[in-house]
């Protein structure tokens, strides 16, 4: 069926520029933050259903057309598995840790520092890891006396890189997997490799920066020195029951390409045994923890994009970049990873991810027309895009303050502790480290996959 | 009795919204209520006359805490910690810390209606307001529960 729809011609008709118009006008509305995302996600879903741009079946069941909802599962239930951890202190038990592990010296502890959020990003959502490292970040810069703003733009940036190493890290990452059928071992051979090296690049040059600038003296490292990091711990029992289950949830992750489970199954299964472990008799008090707005900005997207990809603005723009790339798939690979760079430094690369997955889902229809299914989900010659797709509009997160929701995240706490992060601040230090890691990601995937093939 | 009957007027007791912590907290320490001991809280007032806000004492302790200390950071705490933050706290504008959502009451409203409100909105004092929105007083619970008491003493003998 897939194939006979991809080679109508568009019609241009009302309904056609019906979904452009919604879509349009919900994107100027998120972008320029009038209405809250989720109620432009919302509204905008549901004019698609009432105007019947898609029928609700489309909306509801269809994978071409409607909501994601291995996405939708796999991010509810990492929620609840973090909801659940979070109360034991294993975060901040962590985070004081290494502060100590780094004996109270400034550049020590930024860069273990951001090794930590870089590799709880990968493991965890970025958001949630900003989230629980922040405070400790903002106590122990009072502690040192010294300035936790560029302690906490690091930490949003290690953390929007580390995120795009694996599967789970990144949202965009989490609708690749998805669409594309890629398994969590798929990330870790063709993307972890890249971020490790641009994790060294970045640290190499955070220590260049900040080594001069960052000096406190001996008597405030002792105050970090002699923190008890142990007190930080809440519920023993209930940390031992999570490690368990985290864990198991990694294990499951790894090995779920081979069991043919989708990761979503694995994070619901982690989820359910963690609140049965718990004992908890109270389980709205931990669903009230899952971040119920992203859930409904991810389902109304996945909607409208739906309607976007019915009425075939998707295959009109798909066609556009083949024939700007002439179908050279090099051309193509470093026009979407720059593209998507630029983009995700501007928008939310969410719903930019949302629009692009199908528009690489089309190109690869127009290129191999005889394939089907995962044979032409991950040919060969389609895995580059996909990567670039993911290191672009991962890495691009970087370029401003509300290029990821980690940045908004660590500028609001930053704010509420009285250290403003300026849109310029921030840029500053964002825009040359998006440019150094996204130039060092196109070297990768110009040398391995078009160099050495 | 009614409100008017056990509010203190205000007097000299009242901040304005730009003014400093430090410069607020001296206020509050001069002022008197009932003749001896300082008032706890104070009503906020834009050029003398319109109600904007009311500071507690509990305003001004929450304001030497740092926004970041959470549940889980609360045992990591240095000896020097709140001298550290008090000193930051002094430039804070009255403004940013006084409650905003004032509960007030009507002076010639009954001492029922004044108690319930308390109690049941957790406040320790409650300013009184005449229908031009004009502020007369405050009554503070202090001198309710002064007034309970030496009710239910009279009702014993």
């Amino acid at each position: 069926m897939e194939h006979s729809v991809a080679f109508e011609t568009v019609t241009m008709d009302a309904t056609f520029w019906l979904a452009v118009v919604i879509f349009g006008v919900a994107l100027i509305a998120i972008i320029t933050e009038k209405i809250h995302k989720t109620v432009v996600a919302i509204f905008g879903a549901s004019l698609v259903l009432v105007l019947k741009i898609l029928d609700q079946h489309d909306a509801f069941h269809l994978e071409e057309y409607g909501v994601d909802w291995n996405v939708i599962f796999l991010l509810v239930g990492m929620m609840i598995i973090i909801g659940l951890i979070r109360p034991t202190g294993m975060f901040e038990y962590i985070a004081i840790k290494s502060a100590k592990l780094g004996r109270g010296e400034p550049i020590r502890i930024m860069i273990i520092f951001a090794i930590i959020t870089a590799v709880l990003s990968a493991l965890l959502d970025n958001v949630t890891t900003v989230l629980l490292l922040a405070p400790v970040t903002l106590l122990i810069a009072e502690a040192l006396q010294i300035d936790a703003v560029p302690f906490l733009i690091v930490e949003a940036m290690a953390s929007n890189i580390g995120g795009t190493a694996t599967l789970i890290g990144d949202p965009p990452n989490i609708m690749i997997a998805s669409k594309a059928r890629l398994s969590f071992v798929d990330f870790v051979i063709h993307l972890t490799p890249i971020v490790i090296v641009i994790m060294v690049v970045f640290l190499v040059i955070i220590n260049l920066v900040f080594r001069k600038k960052l000096k406190t003296r001996d008597e405030l490292k002792a105050r970090v020195m002699s923190m008890r990091e142990n007190e930080a711990i809440k519920d023993p029992a209930m940390l031992k029951k999570s490690l368990f289950v985290l864990a198991l949830v990694l294990i499951g992750f790894t090995l779920h390409g081979v069991f043919h489970y989708e990761p979503a199954t694995v994070a619901l299964f982690g989820a359910g045994l963690l609140l049965l472990i718990s004992n908890t008799s109270e389980p709205h008090r931990v669903l009230a923890e899952v971040e119920w707005p992203v859930i409904f900005f991810f389902i109304g997207l996945f909607i409208m994009v739906g309607g976007l990809v019915k009425v075939g603005v998707i295959r009109m723009m798909s066609t556009e970049v083949l024939n700007l790339t002439e179908g050279n798939l090099l051309a193509t690979s470093m026009l979407i990873m720059w593209f998507s760079a630029v983009a995700s430094a501007v928008v939310d690369n969410i719903p930019y991810v949302a629009t692009m997955n199908p528009l690489v889902i089309d190109m690869a229809r127009e290129m191999w027309p005889g394939l089907s299914g995962v044979e032409l989900l991950n040919h060969h010659d389609l895995m580059p895009i996909w990567w670039s797709l993911a290191l672009g509009a991962c890495l691009g997160g970087n370029g401003s303050p509300i290029g990821a929701s980690a940045n908004v995240i660590v500028v609001g706490m930053a704010e509420k502790a009285g250290h403003k992060i300026s849109f310029l601040r921030f840029m500053a230090y964002g825009v040359p480290i998006t440019f150094v890691t996204v130039f060092l990601s196109m070297l990768y995937v110009l040398v391995r996959y078009y160099l050495l093939g | 009795m009614l409100v008017k009957d056990l509010m203190e007027p205000v007097g000299q007791n009242w901040l304005r919204p730009e003014m400093e912590l430090s410069e607020a907290v001296s206020l509050m320490r001069k002022s008197r209520q009932g003749g001896d001991v300082s008032v706890n809280g104070m009503v906020v007032l834009e050029q003398g006359q319109k109600l904007v806000g009311v500071v507690s004492i509990k305003d001004i302790i929450r304001a030497a805490i740092p926004s970041y200390m959470e549940k889980n950071l609360r045992g990591f705490a240095w000896d020097g910690m709140l001298e550290e933050y008090v000193k930051k706290a002094r430039k804070i504008l009255v403004s940013k810390v006084m409650s905003k959502s004032v509960i007030t009451i009507g002076p010639a409203d009954s001492l029922m209606r004044c108690a319930d409100l308390m109690i049941d909105n957790y406040l320790q004092r409650l300013p009184v307001v005449d229908e031009s929105g004009r502020v007369l007083g405050m009554v503070h619970i202090q001198a309710l529960y002064v007034c309970i008491a030496d009710l239910m003493s009279t009702l014993e003998e």
